[in-house]
């Protein structure tokens, strides 16, 4: 006679090999850190672009609101700029480098208590630092304004979120790591460190003269390169041939591009400096180095074409891959560009132009806020388990911010030409080079406004759908609450969330 | 690893006019990276010539990664060149200062004489030889009857500068004649020491030098 | 070597690699460097800023005006041109030396020169081959001009005699060098600015000063102070370039605003010393008799006396 066994033999052998777990779990696991997180940085795109508009309207209205010594140019330009840095760009990065690993990894996403933690201070970090750039307590430095009593907080946030990403990294099912996953602990393992190190040595202990402004450029350079860029470019390799169905054409192209722009891109700050006090080995080391990242480029540009070769219809039904798309192109003009304005004898012409906040801006919303919104639109349904409640908002959001960074890239871009070639010409007074680059510049009014007003949608649309979670999620409840008040003798039914 | 083929057929998506990347639900497979081809051998060899092109570049602009060098394009010699001269050698400030006063007359401001009546200093052989012995005798003592510089005769009376000039001018003088670079002269300096033994060890001659007598002196000791 | 710590050693690597060319070797190179003791001027170089500068410098970073100006003068590699206006009593050698730096010259009948020799002699060439071949002319007996061809926009614009260098900013802290000129390059604004009450103009409303310039208003700086019927404003009220106070107020700068004036009087970079010599270009004659030697250049002394903007 059969007994059911005590001790059932299990179906399989146990082995050492873990299995995937399925997709549902995984989004589960990534819900409520990644959400907080997802909320902060929508704060703070919103914050950030409200910032950004106002700066931009004082370029060229300069009497507005002169009187507050906390909205000056010189005080709500960084507020912007480390509003959509640390407070959009890096929450959202993080979100997406936590919810993508454990994806990738296969694994569910542990510490989610830490990860709130540290998004909370963070958060807190942040607020501090940009209470105190208005209040005039800059540390300085461009990309280094955060007070020292901010950016520790910042640092401590980060050592609290980030490592569950490569634990779960260290949980993963398949020993080989994707594209996607190389970018993103690229970009974990290199913020800390950077951000660490260029704070300690122009705000801490500060080096001696213009080797703060060298430490600077090398920071600014490996910020945006290797943890914006890096986290857009996830985005799209991620997003991009997951959408089209379609593999990247190549492993080992894109093994050369990754090592190619981590090496050079790296390498490339100091031609921020050209023609600066510094000696002249150190912009003709970056110069070349920067030159050299149009290899990244072109293996960025291959790989990612050749997954939407012939997709055109699938660009036209999905937000998500639209996003991605106009990212990955967008890439490609920074990093052309970029590559070329490397050159000493071109920055002979553009240095101190319009096209270096082009171009710093361009990566800033152009390549990570796209790639990010998008990831962003991705994740936070599958996190709820609802869909957009205003799906026609994300449309109207994508078309938004495609406006706001053509237009914006297009205005600094051209316009850098014009204002170096007045500055280049000593016969124009300094007035008249102002008169010409002014309305390049005071398109970049137009293009915040735009991209403020795609951040609005996405705010909405993200409480709205808050608001039916909680509402869903409290229904049952309220129902057990209304069931249970007059129908004392009936039995309450079992509530299931 | 077989290669795949790199663009397979979409999946079947549940297509709701735009919004199905919006909704969750079935979604398509997670990415993959297919092995289509290989990192082509042409765009290494490209990468290779943009690497060299690299070097050149660091070569020509970096300045000889000199620290004292802050224009791309310039060396430490175009930023030394422009140093104006300090005359930090005070025994050639006061050769100088001798020369204009004394020698310069005839033997003319740029050191190159007179055709036909005084040699040229300049590049010349009597003036580059190993030591100064011979140069010595003649600032002392004068010089008088045919010589050949350079292969050129001339013939004409050098006063004697013994009792004019002390030994430090003397020697400030011929190393300022034999070290005057602008003149093409590279040749080793004096001291004042040397100057003083050759003043004693001819004491008593009074009278100038001839070419012939000088050829039999050696250049240095 | 498995996949993680390989990815990890290698963006290690790559990151540390930069961080040593870029920041720590120009450390090695540049990091010690101490205030020098100019001898001409007595002074050691950069001199520290007065006190009031000095707080001036952070009304400078409190109030971002590194955002919109520059703090750093560009300079172009030094090329020269050459011109021989006589061959002198020497043609001979004169020729000979022509013919050396110009092949294409050597054939040329001795007759019709100097009248044939184009001007310049050497064009576009770096300026210390430019410098080698005047002084072998001079000694030749000939006459030349030398000319710069080309110092840079920024220093013909007047925004400072020579470029900067590192030794400028060693008593900076922070270095705020400016990465975008929205507004005119501030590295030499106090030797082109002298007078302390037009740049407090300046900072209540640059309209004032420059109609159409769209540099901020700091009228946070000032404070507006009731007068009494009949009082005259005190000595440091704002006056000058058209400025009318409201009837019955005087406005004074607060003592941020003098501080940032007197910091940004203090802002020069004009000191010449071993990196930053720019030749002054002249004409060199050799006639017989007189020294040919003495270099083109000015000679040490004239450190003490920097050429004008």
């Amino acid at each position: 006679m059969s007994v059911p066994e005590a001790n059932p033999v299990p179906a399989s052998a146990p082995s050492a090999v873990p299995t995937r777990a399925p997709l549902e779990a995984i989004d589960r696991s990534c819900r409520w850190p990644v959400l907080v997180l997802v909320l902060l940085a929508a704060g703070w795109l919103v914050t950030g672009g409200l910032l950004a508009v106002l700066a931009a309207v004082k370029l060229h209205a300069p009497g507005l609101l002169a009187q507050h010594a906390w909205l000056t140019y010189g005080r709500v330009q960084p507020a912007a700029w480390n509003a959509l840095v640390f407070g959009f760009a890096s929450l959202a990065g993080l979100a997406l480098a936590l919810w993508m690993t454990a994806r990738l990894s296969g694994a569910p996403l542990r510490g989610g208590g830490f990860i709130i933690l540290g998004a909370l201070v963070w958060h807190l970090g942040l607020k501090l630092g940009l209470l105190g750039i208005l209040a005039g307590e800059s540390a300085g430095l461009e990309g280094l304004e955060l007070p020292p009593y901010a950016s520790p907080l910042l640092l401590l946030g980060y050592l609290l979120m980030a490592p569950w990403a490569l634990l779960t990294f260290a949980r993963r099912v398949e020993p080989e790591a994707y594209v996607a996953q190389w970018h993103l602990l690229a970009a974990l393992l290199v913020f800390p460190w950077v951000f660490a190190t260029a704070h300690l040595a122009v705000v801490f202990l500060p080096l001696r003269g213009v080797l703060q402004a060298a430490a600077q450029a090398w920071y600014l350079q490996n910020l945006q390169l290797l943890w914006l860029g890096f986290l857009g470019l996830a985005a799209v390799f991620y997003f991009v041939p997951k959408l089209t169905g379609a593999a990247l054409p190549s492993r080992s192209l894109a093994l050369f591009g990754f090592w190619t722009l981590l090496g050079f891109g790296s390498l490339a700050g100091m031609t921020r400096y050209a023609g600066g006090p510094f000696p002249a080995w150190m912009t003709s080391v970056a110069a070349p180095a920067g030159v050299l990242t149009l290899f990244g480029v072109y293996a960025v540009a291959v790989n990612v074409g050749g997954a939407l070769g012939g997709q055109g219809a699938r660009l036209r039904e999905s937000v998500v891959l639209r996003f991605a798309v106009l990212a990955w192109m967008v890439f490609l003009v920074v990093g052309v560009v970029g590559a070329v304005n490397s050159l000493i004898a071109v920055r002979r012409l553009t240095q101190f132009t319009l096209i270096t906040p082009g171009l710093d801006q361009l990566t800033l919303l152009g390549v990570c806020g796209l790639a990010l919104l998008g990831a962003l639109y991705f994740m936070v349904p599958r996190l709820l388990g609802l869909p957009w409640p205003a799906p026609a908002l994300a449309r109207a959001h994508f078309y938004l911010a495609a406006a706001a960074v053509l237009v914006l890239g297009g205005a600094f871009l051209v316009g850098g030409l014009v204002h170096g070639a007045a500055l280049n010409d000593p016969e124009t007074g300094f007035i008249q080079v102002v008169k010409r680059y002014l309305p390049f510049a005071s398109t970049g009014t137009l293009a915040h406004l735009l991209w403020l007003a795609g951040a609005v949608l996405f705010a909405l649309n993200l409480l709205l759908a808050l608001v039916r979670y909680f509402r869903q999620a409290a229904q049952p409840v309220l129902a057990a609450w209304t069931a249970a008040a007059p129908a004392v003798a009936a039995q309450p039914a079992e509530v299931k969330p | 690893m077989t290669p795949e083929s790199p663009t397979p057929a979409p999946r079947d998506l549940p297509s709701a006019g735009g919004v199905n990347d919006l909704v969750p639900g079935p979604e398509p497979a997670e990415p993959r990276v297919a092995t289509h081809f290989y990192t082509p051998t042409w765009l290494v060899a490209v990468f290779g010539v943009f690497l060299f092109w690299g070097t050149m570049y660091v070569d020509r602009h970096g300045g000889g990664f000199h620290p004292m060098v802050f224009t791309p394009g310039e060396m430490l010699a175009d930023v030394e060149a422009r140093v104006p001269r300090s005359e930090a050698d005070a025994l050639l400030a006061r050769g100088r200062t001798v020369y204009n006063g004394y020698c310069s007359a005839c033997h003319q401001p740029n050191g190159r004489g007179l055709p036909g009546q005084f040699p040229p200093l300049a590049g010349s052989d009597w003036v580059l030889t190993e030591g100064p012995n011979r140069m010595i005798r003649i600032v002392l003592d004068g010089l008088q009857g045919p010589i050949t510089v350079n292969g050129v005769e001339f013939n004409n009376v050098m006063l004697p500068w013994r009792d004019q000039l002390s030994n430090e001018d003397i020697a400030a003088v011929i190393s300022f004649v034999r070290g005057n670079k602008d003149w093409g002269n590279n040749a080793g300096p004096a001291t004042p020491a040397q100057v003083k033994a050759i003043r004693e060890a001819t004491a008593s001659r009074g009278r100038n030098w001839t070419a012939a007598e000088l050829l039999a002196v050696p250049v240095k000791d | 070597m498995k996949h993680g710590p390989l990815l990890f050693l290698g963006v290690l690597s790559t990151v540390l690699a930069s961080w040593l060319i870029g920041v720590v070797a120009p450390h090695f190179q540049i990091g010690s460097e101490e205030p020098i003791l100019l001898e001409d001027l007595g002074v050691n170089y950069p001199v520290d800023r007065p006190g009031e500068a000095k707080q001036g410098a952070e009304v400078y970073r409190a109030q971002g005006c590194h955002y919109c100006h520059t703090r750093q003068v560009r300079q172009e590699p030094l090329i020269a041109d050459l011109t021989v206006t006589d061959l002198g009593t020497n043609a001979v050698e004169a020729r000979a030396v022509v013919a050396s730096l110009r092949r294409d010259l050597a054939g040329v009948d001795g007759s019709r020169l100097p009248a044939e020799l184009p001007r310049p002699l050497l064009a576009g060439v770096p300026y210390a081959a430019a410098e080698a071949a005047l002084r072998r002319l001079t000694n030749a007996g000939a006459r030349v001009e030398l000319k710069l061809a080309n110092l840079g926009a920024d220093i013909a614009r007047g925004w400072g005699p020579r470029r900067t260098v590192a030794r400028d900013y060693l008593r900076d802290r922070p270095v705020l060098l400016g990465q975008v000129r929205y507004g005119p390059d501030l590295a030499n604004l106090g030797a082109r600015q002298t007078n302390a009450m037009r740049l407090l103009l300046k900072l209540y409303n640059p309209r004032l000063e420059m109609p159409g310039s769209t540099m901020p208003r700091y009228p946070y700086l000032f404070e507006e102070r009731r007068l009494r019927p009949g009082q005259a404003p005190s000595p440091e009220a704002l006056s000058g370039l058209g400025f009318v106070p409201p009837p019955g107020v005087e406005v004074v700068p607060k003592p941020e605003a003098q501080q940032l004036v007197a910091y940004l009087l203090s802002l020069r970079a004009d000191t010449l010393f071993y990196e930053t010599f720019v030749p002054r270009p002249s004409a060199a004659a050799a006639p017989a008799g007189v020294a040919t030697n003495t270099p083109a250049v000015p000679s040490a002394g004239a450190a003490a006396s920097p050429p004008q903007p």
